[in-house]
């Protein structure tokens, strides 16, 4: 077919455009989209200095499109720009049936495609309940409050059980300005300053987390995983997203129809959001916090409060009680006493639930 | 404790049943903040939130002292014409009212009230000019009043007219922004409409506007001699102006525009005060329906206009999704409103690290490098061209399509380079012709800062 220099891509103008790029409207060639796309993420790697020649490094692996992509990502980047990096894929079952045994079935079959070992650590085992057991406890609504906080220390644990100290999540640019309209619009001031931020570690923490896809846009890893044909799990979790955060998901969706630029705007703007200095209060002999021993109600004292453990599970906690072991203890304490026979239909799993239905046949 | 605008309208209607909360002695007409309220006594409720905020000695009456006769302020309200300002011009009012009776005729300040006329920017069927007259009538300005208010009306137009030439503006694919073709005589023909046409969207053209706008009450403020600049921002308006300056990219702005900041313009200071922000848009309607003040809204009227260019989504601005989407969360989620406004009074301004940058657009001095954050974030080379028949396409592209496009000019001529912020720089990079926009001469100050590299004369 003959060449026409009309729809020539924007870039090379020697190939035809196949797509228009999301972040910038440019009409590109597949080619020049998988250069541009890459070689972004490598400079973001580079000038937020993520890595070190030698890290083992594991990649938060849901099956999802995002980790998917990360996963064959820096395989690319790891073989093309010889980061001497050693790749390990880690896996968080949060027992949700019908969702995450299909979604992990994709993770193993990642695990052969791109050479890497596969951990896969899960709440049953880690907590002793599933998120089936726990919806089914604790309701719908606050399934994400549970999920988030516990998938967080399972990550951690998973990590140290490998030995690794750093764990890559697929974060994108779009969960990223989410985020810094979520904390607007929460009024949360402890983290708007850090609503952008590249790497996250937790005071005391051995533990970093990054997120190489800070300014890469959904739709863009959508077309990237599409036009390479990686094997990706594409169903959204069954259990309803948490309903806030879906009020600012849809003003953000609205807003980036109207100017695609938005995703990166917004970014911007949280990189500049700078707090007032506090101010200091009048005739308050400044403490010494550092020589402080915080005393407890029951009369116990806190040693240290960077790097605290929780007296429960030993895991990392600025409190007494971790955040994890307070929503469990709360489980625990409405658990039922005596099961309900043929079993709860909750317990089996609202996702397994939906899929026996879509096989159905009227 | 955070109030909202559903917490003011829930119960309006059965309200006629219920004793004032605050009198004890009159029937209510309203409910607000989980009260109920007579006339006069929210009147008073809301006037006492403007005064809060007003408490300054320099608005107070000042008598002379030792025979020096005291001066003034000259305070600037900018009047857009739309329910909050029309609101904040009546407590206003009957603030320096109030002082002119129990002070014999002395007021605290003299009251200069701006307002830029938008209707000639579009064809609308509403006059500024004469709701104005209409406005001064109802108060009895101009009929032995006796309270000393003058009202000045504002061409946009003399924002172009305030400059010394007309630039071009073009951005590379570098986003390194060049200015060329200044022409002296450009000024009297180019047209804020003119200006506006030239944005790819609506929402740049919201974006440009709003810019213009402030920046001509600002420079008005100079001339009339004021000090102070007073906006009628409710608290809905404010909440809006924090997630659409943050979309925008324009968070460097939130700090200076929510709280009462300082903005120093050649070198002189004007104080810039929300009086109204602590009340919410339904408070503020409240008020005006009490008054029958929406007769002289023409923001409704262009609301109305507006509205109908947006009925579809994607063709709504930045400032009206942000607003549909307060009005959508309301019911489900009513504090936000409060939290958004004082999360953003938390945000400080950013102190420049890029000396003696301005945005050749905005005019804001720039915090920091966009074009080298942009460039570090998007990738514009293309993957190599290897085969034959790739490299025989790129000829017939050659020949056939370069230098269609002012862009591809610009490798001919690029004229010199200017700083732009980069909210202007990623609004304006989708034109893909030359940004025409009014620019002021270099100062002799300014050639010899870009350009002296020792100190011998």
């Amino acid at each position: 077919m003959a060449f026409n220099p009309k729809t020539a891509c924007h870039l090379c103008h020697s190939r035809k455009a196949v797509m228009k790029r999301p972040k910038t409207l440019q009409k590109l060639c597949k080619e020049c989209f998988y250069n541009v796309f890459e070689t972004e993420i490598h400079n973001t790697i580079i000038s937020a200095n993520l890595f070190h020649k030698g890290e083992r490094v594991a990649i938060g692996a849901s099956g999802g499109k995002d980790s998917t992509v990360l996963a064959h990502i820096l395989k690319t980047l790891n073989e093309r720009y010889d980061y001497g990096l050693e790749l390990v894929l880690l896996s968080i079952d949060e027992g949700i049936v019908g969702y995450r045994d299909d979604s992990l079935a994709t993770v193993k079959r990642n695990k052969e495609q791109y050479q890497m070992p596969l951990e896969i650590v899960s709440y049953k085992e880690l907590y002793s309940w599933s998120m089936d057991e726990i919806v089914a406890c604790a309701g719908i609504r606050s399934s994400c409050t549970y999920c988030g906080v516990l998938r967080r220390q399972a990550l951690d644990r998973g990590a140290a059980r490998l030995g690794i100290a750093h764990v890559v999540t697929g974060h994108n640019a779009d969960d990223m300005a989410e985020t810094v309209l979520m904390n607007l619009l929460r009024g949360d001031v402890n983290r708007l300053e850090s609503s952008t931020n590249i790497i996250t570690q937790s005071s005391g923490s051995p533990i970093k987390r990054s997120k190489p896809f800070k300014y890469t846009y959904e739709k863009e890893i959508v077309l990237y995983a599409h036009y390479k044909k990686l094997d990706y799990f594409s169903t959204e979790c069954t259990y309803a997203p948490e309903a806030f955060r879906g009020t600012a998901r849809t003003l953000l969706k609205s807003l980036e129809a109207i100017k695609p630029s938005c995703i990166i705007d917004i970014i911007q703007s949280g990189e500049n959001f700078k707090l007032k200095p506090k101010k200091q209060r009048k005739n308050v002999v400044k403490r010494n916090t550092a020589q402080e021993i915080e005393v407890r109600g029951d009369g116990s004292v806190s040693l240290n409060k960077d790097g605290n453990k929780c007296e429960s599970c030993g895991y990392l906690s600025t409190n007494k009680i971790c955040k994890a072991c307070i929503l469990l203890k709360g489980l625990e304490s409405s658990r039922a006493k005596v099961p309900i026979e043929g079993g709860n239909i909750a317990i089996d799993g609202a996702a397994q639930v939906t899929k026996k239905l879509e096989t159905l046949s009227f | 404790m955070a109030f909202t605008d559903s917490d003011a309208t829930s119960q309006r209607i059965s309200t006629s049943q219920n004793i004032c909360q605050r009198c004890k002695n009159m029937g209510s007409i309203c409910f607000s903040r989980k009260e109920y309220f007579c006339k006069d006594c929210f009147l008073r409720f809301i006037r006492g939130k403007q005064r809060k905020l007003m408490m300054e000695d320099k608005f107070k009456v000042q008598y002379p002292q030792k025979g020096v006769e005291s001066v003034s302020q000259n305070v600037m309200l900018a009047l857009s014409m739309g329910s909050s300002s029309l609101v904040l011009f009546d407590i206003l009012f009957n603030l320096l009212l109030e002082q002119t009776k129990t002070h014999r005729g002395r007021q605290g300040f003299h009251l200069k009230v701006v307002i830029v006329d938008e209707s000639t920017l579009s064809d609308s069927d509403y006059s500024v000019r004469d709701k104005v007259e209409e406005l001064k009538e109802a108060y009895g300005i101009d009929h032995n009043c006796p309270v000393d208010v003058s009202f000045k009306i504002v061409d946009p137009n003399q924002f172009i007219l305030d400059s010394d030439q007309v630039g071009s503006i073009l951005i590379d694919n570098d986003f390194q922004s060049y200015i060329t073709g200044n022409n002296s005589e450009d000024t009297k023909k180019l047209t804020i409409t003119e200006i506006l046409d030239q944005t790819p969207n609506r929402s740049s053209r919201e974006d440009i506007l709003e810019m213009v706008i402030y920046q001509l009450l600002i420079r008005t403020c100079l001339v009339i001699n004021c000090q102070t600049i007073l906006f009628g921002h409710s608290m809905t308006k404010l909440a809006d102006q924090v997630i659409s300056l943050t979309v925008r990219g324009r968070a460097s702005l939130i700090g200076k525009r929510l709280t009462d900041a300082v903005e120093i313009h050649n070198g002189s200071e004007i104080h810039i005060i929300h009086p109204l922000r602590d009340v919410l848009k339904s408070e503020v309607v409240h008020y005006s329906e009490m008054l029958q003040l929406e007769r002289f809204n023409v923001m409704n009227q262009k609301k109305a206009a507006d509205l109908l260019k947006s009925k579809v989504n994607k063709s709504m601005t930045v400032n009206e999704l942000t607003r549909s989407y307060f009005d959508s969360i309301e019911g489900d989620y009513s504090e936000v409103v409060s939290t958004v406004v004082k999360i953003g009074t938390k945000l400080d301004q950013l102190r420049s690290t890029e000396h003696n940058k301005r945005c050749i657009v905005c005019d804001i001095q720039l915090s920091s490098d966009p074009k080298h954050w942009l460039e570090n974030i998007t990738v514009n080379e293309p993957a190599p061209v290897v085969t034959e028949a790739d490299i025989n396409n790129l000829r017939i592209y050659s020949e056939t399509c370069l230098l269609e496009d002012d862009a591809s000019k610009l490798v001919m001529n690029p004229g010199s380079e200017v700083d732009m912020c980069y909210a202007c720089l990623t609004s304006l990079q989708d034109i893909r012709s030359a940004f025409r926009w009014p620019v002021a001469r270099a100062s002799k100050e300014q050639i010899l800062d870009e350009f002296t590299i020792g100190d011998d004369i």
